[in-house]
């Protein structure tokens, strides 16, 4: 889940590009964990798909334009990316995010050699707790999102979302607090 | 009170959420916690295959160069001539819009109907326009983004970064070769007439600041001024003839050796000057004369090549002389009219005795400093063998802005010198930028670095690949004074061109 690139590593590999190697193993860095925000942001897998895949095209025809800033930097510029995709993505379609996903159209979850009935019990919980961050305001959802499908950390959270660092703090637990209640009352109602 | 009250709990709030967060991300407490049981378990995970194939997909961008887009050129530029007047650009007059099948479809025509109507500009009605950097688009060219596209090693080019306003068409006009030859030289299709699988700048993605392969053909050379004084485009081969434009420091003159006229032994060529998108023909005398006013290589200005730097006396020096700064200095020449045993920079020479009377402008060789030539040869910084030449230091990455740690010399036999425009002091390098990776103990080369920003040229270099078609220094050399030309056909500047 979590960025396994060291600082200096990252530097380095970003200063490397348009090097394969950096590049690739950058990607490899992130893709997890921006499918992760993504896939819960829009729900469907094919159209997380689509954006992450267009999110990581725009990432290489744009690294050129990036600027170190420091840590952290990189992984908010890349969310930025991200996260404006999934705004276009729901904006140029005229698209609402679906209430009701066909459990067979929602992206698979980790875990590896689940039984079909494990599966089918996860992508439940998946839609539940999907319903239950979009009950949230859109910015504790974008807060929520990133924090834990992103993995990103306060600080980078601030610099996607333009936001001081404490105001996030203060969004995500906040947050939390919301979607316990929320989450244990559609638990305690099924 | 409040405010500090607010803030310690805002602060404790923090704390906790973090803890929270950290024991979430952690998973410690799945069992306890249904929601972040749901959190973890139900972290979404592409599939094997999508993720293998989507990393597939950019790496096979990656290695087409077709990556970087619109509002910037490639972060390795090297800029060949920033002379040439340039279009101004807002954002406002451009957008980016390519259709590919427009594209194919015209080069289609181009190819085999020779149309050349391929229109870039923002006053046509086609729907292609470039886009650009805003106002500042420069002549830089990037030579790596056409590593994929091979090119006969006996051939000559030039580099050609293209401005908002070109068109192929105004592109070959200015260059005197036809489109099928630039797009042969850029890959920009295949024998067959389809498009290469190695496009890299044409097609569909041709913007601004794109590198453009301009090939020479063998009958030309460029002119590069050298010497202050003005030299003249002329109507004809006259000494009287009327004056069509001064050429300016560095600008890029087309020369035609076949076309060079003769007039009561004076030697004319034949030349033509880019100015801005139209072009001025006419005729420079050069005549054989002592002081170089320029020199006709296969290379255009910018493109490291000759000269190279080699130490002169700026004064007469007696025997027994320490040299000290003042004494000596480098002067610009060709490599060919380098003598034996010169050296590329000071260094090499300041604090050492020389052991002959040395005249003012005389070349400071290590014969001047006592060497003994037949047991050693050469000594080091040396144009001849061995000589020293920079390398990395260290792995240098894209952007960095060359410091003295950052490289080192090392002495090597030019036959392995495989690179051509190395240089040979560590000085000429500091405070230039690196465009290229560099790994440690490569050369650092001309070629991976950005303009020099004092000279707005190159230097310093030592060896040199051979000119081809170059022309004998002789042929070559002229004076303002003596540089008289003609005229075919005008151009007329505009206000911002001024000569």
């Amino acid at each position: 889940m979590q960025n396994t690139l060291t600082e200096d590593e990252e530097r380095a590999l970003i200063s490397a590009l348009p090097d394969k190697v950096a590049f690739q193993t950058l990607y490899r860095a992130y893709f997890e964990r921006v499918f992760g925000y993504i896939a819960y942001r829009v729900g469907r897998r094919q159209d997380a798909e689509d954006i992450a895949a267009d999110v990581f095209m725009r990432v290489l025809r744009k690294v050129h334009t990036f600027e170190y800033r420091g840590a952290g930097s990189f992984a908010a510029w890349v969310f930025q990316i991200a996260r404006n995709q999934v705004a276009q993505f729901y904006r140029y379609a005229d698209r609402q995010p679906d209430s009701l996903i066909p459990l067979d159209d929602l992206p698979h979850m980790q875990g590896d050699n689940l039984l079909p009935d494990e599966v089918l019990m996860k992508k439940e919980t998946f839609a539940r707790l999907q319903g239950a961050i979009a009950s949230l305001s859109e910015r504790r959802q974008e807060v929520v999102t990133l924090r834990f499908y992103g993995g990103l950390s306060n600080q980078e959270i601030a610099r996607v979302l333009d936001l001081d660092e404490r105001t996030v703090a203060s969004h995500l637990s906040r947050a939390i607090d919301d979607l316990q209640r929320t989450y244990r009352a559609k638990e305690s109602s099924l | 009170m409040s405010d500090m009250s607010d803030m310690n709990e805002n602060h404790s709030q923090d704390k906790e959420t973090q803890q929270y967060i950290d024991r979430l991300l952690a998973g410690e407490t799945i069992t306890n916690d249904p929601l972040l049981n749901a959190m973890i378990e139900t972290r979404p995970q592409a599939s094997t295959i999508f993720q293998d194939t989507l990393e597939s997909q950019l790496l096979a961008q990656l290695d087409s160069a077709e990556v970087y887009e619109e509002e910037n050129v490639s972060p390795m530029n090297i800029a060949i001539d920033t002379s040439i007047p340039t279009k101004q650009t807002s954002d406002s007059q451009i957008k980016r819009h390519f259709p590919v099948t427009l594209i194919a479809a015209m080069l289609a025509i181009m190819i085999f109907g020779g149309f050349l109507t391929l229109m870039f500009n923002s006053g046509g009605s086609e729907d292609i326009y470039l886009s650009g950097a805003g106002d500042d688009i420069q002549q830089d060219a990037d030579p790596e983004a056409l590593a994929d596209c091979p090119f006969p090693a006996d051939s000559d080019y030039i580099l050609y970064a293209v401005v908002a306003g070109d068109t192929l068409s105004s592109i070959s006009e200015n260059f005197d070769i036809s489109v099928g030859d630039i797009a042969e030289a850029n890959c920009f299709y295949d024998g067959d007439g389809t498009r290469s699988q190695n496009t890299l700048l044409l097609g569909d993605n041709i913007q601004a600041g794109d590198t453009l392969r301009i090939p020479v053909l063998d009958n030309e050379c460029y002119v590069q001024r050298t010497s202050p004084d003005p030299l003249w485009i002329r109507n004809d081969t006259r000494t009287d003839a009327r004056q069509l434009w001064q050429v300016q420091s560095s600008m890029l003159v087309l020369a035609s050796e076949t076309n060079a006229d003769s007039n009561t032994g004076a030697e004319w060529y034949y030349v033509r000057i880019q100015i801005g998108r139209g072009t001025i023909e006419g005729f420079v005398l050069v005549s054989l004369v002592t002081e170089p006013a320029i020199h006709c290589t296969a290379n255009a200005p910018g493109q490291v090549s000759n000269p190279v730097d080699v130490v002169v006396a700026t004064r007469d020096l007696s025997s027994g002389t320490v040299l000290d700064l003042g004494d000596v200095e480098t002067v610009s020449i060709l490599p060919e009219q380098a003598p034996a045993f010169a050296y590329c920079c000071l260094d090499f020479v300041l604090g050492r005795e020389i052991t002959a009377d040395v005249s003012e402008g005389a070349f400071v060789t290590e014969f001047e400093l006592g060497q003994t030539v037949g047991d050693t040869s050469n000594a080091p910084g040396q144009i001849q063998n061995p000589a020293q030449v920079v390398v990395a230091a260290q792995d240098l990455a894209v952007g960095t802005v060359l410091e003295r740690g950052d490289l080192e010399t090392v002495s090597i036999m030019p036959d392995n010198i495989d690179q051509p425009f190395v240089f040979c002091c560590v000085d000429l390098l500091l405070g230039r930028e690196v465009i290229a990776p560099v790994t440690a103990g490569a050369f650092v080369t001309e070629n991976v670095l950005g303009l020099n920003p004092e000279t707005g040229t190159i230097n310093g270099q030592v060896l040199d690949e051979p000119n081809a078609g170059s022309v004998p220094d002789e042929v070559i050399r002229a004076t303002a004074t003596q540089l008289m030309i003609d005229v075919t056909e005008t151009a007329e500047p505009t206000a911002t061109q001024t000569p």
